[in-house]
C-alpha cells in the first residue's frame, strides 16, 4: 500500500506519515515513511510518503502511484505545481480534509472521502495541527491497523517531538475520533500502468541555461491559499490607528485615504498577527472557506 | 611579434593583459603570487584598464569573479592548491551560472603534509565542476592557452568557465623564450566578450535559479555536459584561426614520436618535457616508445586519444596525482576511452610519479616502460598502480625520518 499525504508546512504532515508508519510497524508490517519539504517554509506545500507491505519494501523516494492520497490543505487541490492527484488510478482512495464535497475533475473512478478534521483538531487540540488526525485517518483507511496501534503510535511519535503529556492526551482523543470518523476502504487490484517514453535530451545552447528572465513573477503566487483563519476588520470598532498595517509581516494590510485598513486576501497567509496586535480587538477571525 | 624571456607567471599575466580583461579579483598564495603582483602593478600604472581588487579569501574571490562575469565583464583570476580548494564550492556555482571567466591554477600539491611544489591533485579536484581544463607544458603554451581559454569559454556554443593549469615553480617561476603576440592579432583572435543574459541594474536576471524539481536539475547538468563536449570542436576551430595569425597551433592532445611506437607514455603538464626527453633516450636504447600529452583535460578528448593509442602494444599512464585507495585519476579515463576497441592496447599500466614535485628520472621512465613490456609479453595485467621511487630518495627519506624521530 502506498500513501501520499499533501499538506502545508506547520500542519504536521511529516508526523502524520510517521504515525502511520510507526502504527504499521506495531502491527508487524514492513513500513517505510519519508517526507519531502523543499525549502522548509511554513505554509509551503509538504508531501509525506508511506509504504506498507507484508514483504520487504524495495521502493524508495517519491510515490508516483499512490493507493491512498490524503490532502490536509484542500487549497492544494487547486495548486497546479503540487499535483495532488498525480498517479491516482481507478479504485484508489482520495481523502480530503473538508466539511463538504469538492467537485474535482477526475476522470478515473477514485473513492472520495471528505471529512473536516480541522474542525475536530480545533475541538480537541485547539490548533489546526493535523498530525494525529491525518495519521489516524490513514491508519483506519488502510484496513490493517488497529485503533490500539494507532493510539500507541500517536503517543510515541508526539512524545518523541517533546510534546507535554496533556497535549499528547488531547491528540490521542483527536486520533480516536478521527479513526472512527471514516471506514476502511479495501483496495483490490489497482492497475497502475505507467507508459514512460525515454527520450534523449537535446542541446538547447543559450536557451538551456538556468537563467530566469521573467522576473517579478512572485506576484502570481497567491499565498492567500495558505490561510486557515481569516482576519476580518470590524469598521465599527476600528479607530484607524494603523497598528495592523505596521505589524503585518507580509505587507498585506494597506490603508485607505481615511487611514482605515484593508486586507489583501489574495496574499494574506492568515497568521493573525494583526488580530493579536489590534488594541481595540477590532479584527475578528473566522475559519477560512475561501479556497474554493 | 616580440621575443622575450618570461616566467610562466609573466606569460599568463601578459595573456590577461592582451585579452583586455576588465576585472581581476585576487588573493595571494604561493606560488601564484607573482601573477597578481604583475597585474596589480600594470593596473596601478595605468598600463591595463582593468579593475584589480584584492579580496579577503579565495571563496570571496571566486564569488566576485563569477558574478562579475555574469554581468558581462571579462574576468581573469589565479590561485593555487589550498586556495582552489578553499573556494571550491563556488567553482560549481560559476559553472552552473555558465559564466565564462578564466582562472589560472598554479599547481601545487595539496596539504597535508604541506609542500609548495606541484602535482595535479589540486586542479583535478575541479575535474567534475564544469570548468574547461587546459594543461600547459611550457611558458609559451601557458600564454597561448589563456587566450584559447577565453575564446572557447566565451563561445556561445560553450559558455563555461575555464581553468588553465601551469605547474608551480616548474612553469610559474621558470623563464623561457616566448613569442609575445601582437595586440592587434590577439584582438582578431579574441573578439569582445558578448555575454548572454548579462545582469544589468535596469534589467534584472536570476542566474543559477533554484530548481526543486529533480528533472530540471538533471536537464541543466546535461546541458552543461553537452556544452562542454562542444568545446572540442570550438577548440579546433580556434586552433585554425590561431595558426593563421601566429603560425603555431595546438590540438587537444600532442603526439611525440607516437606514430611508429609500440609503447606510449601518457602525461600532461610541465613534466611532459622530461617525458619527451626520456622517450628520445629510450629510442636510442632500442625501445619503440612515444609520448601522448593531454592538453585539453575537460572536455576529455576521447577521439584524439583513440586515434593516437589504438593498435599500440602498451600504454603507460603517468599520473602526477593520486586518488588515495585507487591510483591515478587520468588512467581510468584513458582505459575507458580505449576499452571498446578491437585493437586496444594489450597493457594499460597505471603509474604514479612526480607527487609534490618529485622529479621523474630517466631510470623511472625506463623502469615503467619495461614493466609494461614485460606484462605484455606475459599477457598479464598490472597489480595496482606502479608507485615510482628511487633508491637514493629512499635513503634520503630514511635519514630524514631518523632525524624527525630524534634518533
Amino acid at each position: 500500500m502506498r500513501f501520499r499525504f499533501h499538506g502545508r508546512g506547520g500542519q504536521g504532515i511529516k508526523t502524520a506519515g510517521r504515525i502511520l508508519g510507526k502504527a504499521a510497524f506495531f502491527e508487524g508490517l514492513f513500513a517505510q515513511d519519508f517526507a519531502i519539504y523543499g525549502a522548509e517554509r511554513r505554509g509551503a506545500p509538504i508531501t509525506a510518503f508511506v509504504r506498507l507491505s507484508d514483504a520487504p519494501i524495495l521502493e524508495r523516494g517519491h510515490i508516483f502511484n499512490p493507493s491512498y492520497v490524503l490532502v490536509a490543505a484542500p487549497s492544494l487541490l487547486f495548486d497546479p505545481t503540487v499535483k495532488t492527484l498525480e498517479g491516482m488510478v481507478e479504485g484508489a482512495v482520495l481523502f480530503v480534509n473538508s466539511s463538504r464535497e469538492i467537485p474535482i475533475l477526475q476522470p478515473k473512478k477514485v473513492h472520495m472521502i471528505f471529512r473536516d478534521v480541522t474542525g475536530l483538531a480545533l475541538k480537541y487540540v485547539g490548533k489546526d495541527i493535523l498530525s494525529a488526525a491525518m495519521g489516524a485517518v490513514a491508519c483506519k483507511l488502510s484496513g490493517t491497523i488497529s485503533l490500539q496501534s494507532t493510539v500507541d503510535s500517536v503517543g510515541e511519535e508526539l512524545a518523541d517531538l517533546g510534546l507535554e503529556p496533556d497535549m499528547i492526551e488531547k491528540n490521542i482523543q483527536l486520533a480516536k475520533e478521527c479513526y472512527l470518523c471514516v471506514e476502511s476502504v479495501g483496495l483490490s487490484g489497482l492497475s497502475y500502468k505507467p507508459s514512460h517514453k525515454v527520450v534523449e535530451v537535446q542541446y538547447l545552447g543559450e536557451k538551456g541555461i538556468p537563467d530566469l528572465l521573467s522576473v517579478g513573477n512572485t506576484a502570481f503566487r497567491k499565498t492567500g491559499s495558505w490561510r486557515v483563519f481569516t482576519p476580518i476588520i470590524d469598521r465599527n470598532l476600528c479607530t484607524a490607528c494603523g497598528i495592523c498595517y505596521v505589524y503585518c509581516p507580509e505587507s498585506c494590510v494597506s490603508l485607505d485615504e481615511q487611514g482605515y485598513p484593508a486586507v489583501d486576501y489574495d496574499n494574506c497567509k492568515g497568521c493573525l498577527v494583526c488580530a493579536i496586535e489590534c488594541p481595540r480587538k477590532a479584527i475578528k477571525t473566522g475559519r477560512e472557506s475561501a479556497w474554493s | 611579434m616580440v621575443l622575450k624571456m618570461l616566467t610562466g607567471s609573466q606569460a599568463v599575466a601578459w595573456a590577461a593583459r592582451l585579452a583586455r580583461v576588465d576585472y581581476i579579483p585576487a588573493y595571494p598564495i604561493t606560488p601564484q603570487t607573482e601573477i597578481i603582483e604583475i597585474l596589480s602593478e600594470w593596473v596601478r600604472k595605468g598600463e591595463m584598464e582593468a579593475i584589480f581588487v584584492q579580496m579577503e579569501s579565495e571563496h570571496s574571490l571566486f564569488t566576485a569573479a563569477g558574478t562579475a562575469a555574469a554581468t558581462g565583464a571579462r574576468v581573469f583570476t589565479a590561485t593555487s592548491s589550498q586556495g582552489l580548494l578553499y573556494g571550491f564550492e563556488m567553482l560549481y556555482s560559476i559553472a552552473g551560472w555558465r559564466a565564462p571567466l578564466v582562472l589560472v591554477n598554479v599547481a601545487r600539491a595539496v596539504a597535508a603534509p604541506i609542500t609548495l611544489e606541484p602535482d595535479h591533485n589540486d586542479v583535478l579536484a575541479a575535474r567534475d565542476s564544469g570548468f574547461l581544463q587546459f594543461h600547459a607544458e611550457n611558458v609559451q603554451e601557458a600564454l597561448d592557452l589563456v587566450l584559447f581559454a577565453y575564446r572557447v569559454a566565451e563561445d556561445h556554443r560553450v559558455l563555461l568557465p575555464a581553468i588553465v593549469n601551469i605547474d608551480g615553480f616548474h612553469l610559474s617561476f621558470t623563464r623561457e623564450r616566448v613569442e609575445l603576440p601582437e595586440q592587434s592579432f590577439v584582438d582578431e583572435f579574441l573578439p569582445e566578450y558578448n555575454p548572454v543574459n548579462p545582469i544589468r541594474a535596469s534589467e534584472p536576471v536570476a542566474k543559477g535559479i533554484p530548481v526543486l524539481i529533480p528533472p530540471l536539475y538533471s536537464f541543466f547538468k546535461y546541458q552543461m555536459h553537452m556544452a562542454s563536449r562542444n568545446a572540442l570542436n570550438v577548440f579546433r576551430e580556434a586552433a585554425k584561426d590561431f595558426e593563421k595569425l601566429f603560425s603555431r597551433t595546438y590540438a587537444p592532445v600532442e603526439e611525440y614520436m607516437v606514430e611508429d611506437a609500440d609503447t606510449v607514455i601518457v602525461m600532461s603538464n610541465s613534466f611532459a618535457s622530461a617525458g619527451k626527453q626520456a622517450v628520445s633516450a629510450l629510442r636510442e636504447e632500442g625501445h619503440k616508445v612515444g609520448l601522448l600529452k593531454i592538453r585539453l583535460f575537460r572536455p576529455f578528448p576521447t577521439d584524439d586519444i583513440i586515434k593516437s593509442l589504438r593498435g599500440k602494444k602498451c600504454v603507460v599512464v603517468i599520473d602526477q596525482n593520486i586518488s588515495v585507495g585507487k591510483g591515478g585519476i587520468m588512467c581510468p579515463e584513458i582505459a575507458e576511452a580505449l576499452y571498446h576497441l578491437e585493437d586496444r592496447p594489450r597493457v594499460i599500466l597505471p603509474v604514479i610519479a612526480g607527487l609534490g614535485g618529485k622529479s621523474i628520472s630517466l631510470e623511472e621512465f625506463r623502469y615503467a616502460v619495461r614493466v609494461a613490456e614485460r606484462l605484455a609479453s606475459l599477457k598479464a595485467g598490472p597489480d595496482g598502480p606502479l608507485l615510482l621511487f628511487r633508491e637514493d630518495e629512499a635513503i634520503l627519506v630514511e635519514s630524514l625520518l631518523k632525524t624527525a624521530s630524534g634518533g
